[in-house]
């Protein structure tokens, strides 16, 4: 049985569309990525997921007892608030759990640090470490259970402001807990070719899901490539233009604007 | 020391013991603002309740819930964002206080009494109701420090740890309004704000946790409370600001350490 569907979701505030008409399962042990331009509708179709947002239309269905560990993009922790990495992650991670999380994930050391203090890269893993939290960790730790249990990882955008290093071991970790753990892991990411290594499933959001499928499928689908155009295809476009700035993001998002 | 003065401090303290826990959710939450707009508002629900013959308490709340639910429907759940409507709603609901005052007519004591408080109009059952007031208060913040803390981090967060981040909020707005309700007779529709947000910034230094922040806030207000009730006794100046100016005393000096 799926983990989560969702059939013929739309969410519209006001008149404007920010999802038309998606429908998506997730299938136990699957690793998905959820790809799109930016206001292609991502976190929001994240937040219909959890439950935050009710779609406008549409339904949408949530396997008995799942339970999901969820990633945001950013906290916001106000400068006015102390709170020790220790503290948080006690009001999210139940006392057996901890200290296996906390070694896994290296986090000992940051336990008495000040949340504001920590980097980029110390911060994910506290978040990742609250989500990861919330799973029965014995089925982490001792593996290879039949099973998969009825757990699902959400991450928001993981990798943005992190560098080379930390994006490695990150994905590093998510294919281990995906592969050898069976985990569900359901991913929004704007890197392409961290998506081509590590999802088995890809999902290509434009307002509509665009295209899906294997990684290795998918980047040979038309619509993807309007979405995606190659670097060659990007660069090509660069040497002909002569007012063009050197970010190739915008090129790209401009490209997406023409799609649909 | 007479009973007047001991009924006064102990009144002062009460509220302080509510206002440190709620004034730290209010900062966090970059609400200072919002706790103004509703103790001006809630001159609008005394002029209402009065015009009407209905309890204060009940016509301050009212009024209070309905501005922020009207706020609300405007800008979502993210008040903060909003501040020119937080303003307007503020000097409006002021303005319209002060005119169904005029037209009532009350007497011009009784505005002061609000606008500015007055520790001498205390009653017996004023310091009960600030108890309780103090009661609910920390038996919500045990019950819901958890919910709070997380909403007030990520509202995708919480709700993935079965936490409902819009009624975590709705019960601090619901909380703030009724402490407002109680105290605007002792400190005044114009101070009220002062003793919640001062003393929640003269601990921002000294907390390691947001649990300690509460209680030493609570605990800074009611020597604020003390220290001003004090020399307003012996000096014969007005109460709320005496305590407003000891409380920004205590700001000042905590500032010196960083």
């Amino acid at each position: 049985m799926s983990h989560i569907e969702l059939n013929n979701i739309s969410y519209r505030i006001n008149q404007k569309v920010i999802l038309d008409d998606v429908s998506l399962r997730i299938e136990p042990g699957q690793f998905i990525t959820l790809i799109g331009p930016n206001g292609a509708g991502k976190t929001t179709l994240l937040k219909i997921i959890i439950g935050l947002l009710k779609p406008s239309q549409g339904l949408v269905h949530h396997a008995a007892n799942l339970n999901i560990g969820y990633v945001p993009q950013k906290i916001k922790v106000n400068q006015l608030m102390p709170l020790r990495v220790k503290d948080f992650l006690e009001l999210c991670i139940k006392a057996d759990n901890r200290d296996l999380v906390y070694q896994e994930l290296g986090i000992v050391k940051l336990l008495d640090e000040s949340i504001h203090t920590l980097s980029g890269g110390e911060l994910q893993r506290v978040l990742l470490a609250q989500a990861i939290g919330k799973f029965s960790y014995n089925s982490l730790t001792h593996g290879t259970s039949t099973q998969t249990p009825c757990e699902l990882l959400i991450l928001d955008e993981p990798t943005q402001g992190m560098d080379t290093h930390n994006q490695v071991e990150l994905f590093k970790l998510l294919t281990t807990y995906n592969q050898h753990h069976n985990m569900t892991i359901l991913m929004v990411s704007h890197d392409l070719n961290f998506v081509h290594q590590a999802s088995t499933h890809v999902i290509c959001l434009n307002k509509h899901i665009c295209c899906h499928g294997k990684p290795q499928d998918i980047s040979q689908m038309a619509a993807y490539q309007q979405l995606f155009p190659t670097l060659d295809s990007s660069l090509s476009l660069y040497a002909h233009k002569h007012n063009h700035n050197h970010d190739r993001i915008t090129d790209t998002t401009h490209d997406c604007g023409d799609h649909s | 020391m007479n009973m007047t003065f001991i009924n006064a401090v102990m009144a002062c303290s009460l509220f302080s013991l509510s206002a440190g826990p709620l004034g730290c959710l209010m900062v966090w939450r970059r609400l200072s603002f919002l706790s103004d707009t509703l103790s001006h508002a809630a001159l609008l629900g005394v002029a209402l309740s009065l015009c009407f013959n209905l309890p204060i308490t009940l016509g301050v709340i009212c009024v209070d819930l309905l501005i922020v639910y009207f706020l609300i429907q405007k800008t979502g759940q993210e008040l903060q964002a909003n501040e020119a409507r937080l303003a307007i709603a503020s000097q409006v609901s002021l303005a319209g206080g002060l005119i169904i005052f005029n037209v009532i007519p009350a007497p011009a004591y009784q505005l002061n009494q609000f606008l500015f408080g007055d520790v001498l109009a205390l009653s017996s059952g004023d310091l009960v109701s600030l108890a309780v007031l103090a009661v609910i208060t920390w038996f919500l913040t045990i019950k819901y420090y958890r919910h709070w803390i997380l909403s007030w981090i990520s509202d995708e967060l919480a709700v993935t740890h079965a936490i409902n981040p819009q009624l975590s909020y709705i019960i601090v707005v619901a909380l703030l309004a009724l402490a407002i309700s109680l105290a605007i007779k002792i400190l005044g529709a114009l101070l009220i704000t002062a003793l919640m947000i001062i003393p929640v910034m003269s601990v921002r230094y000294l907390a390691s946790t947001a649990k300690s922040m509460m209680i030493y806030a609570a605990v800074i207000g009611v020597l604020s409370s003390i220290a001003g009730l004090l020399a307003s006794y012996h000096y014969d100046i007005p109460a709320s600001a005496a305590i407003t100016v000891a409380a920004a005393i205590l700001y000042l000096l905590s500032s010196l350490r960083k």
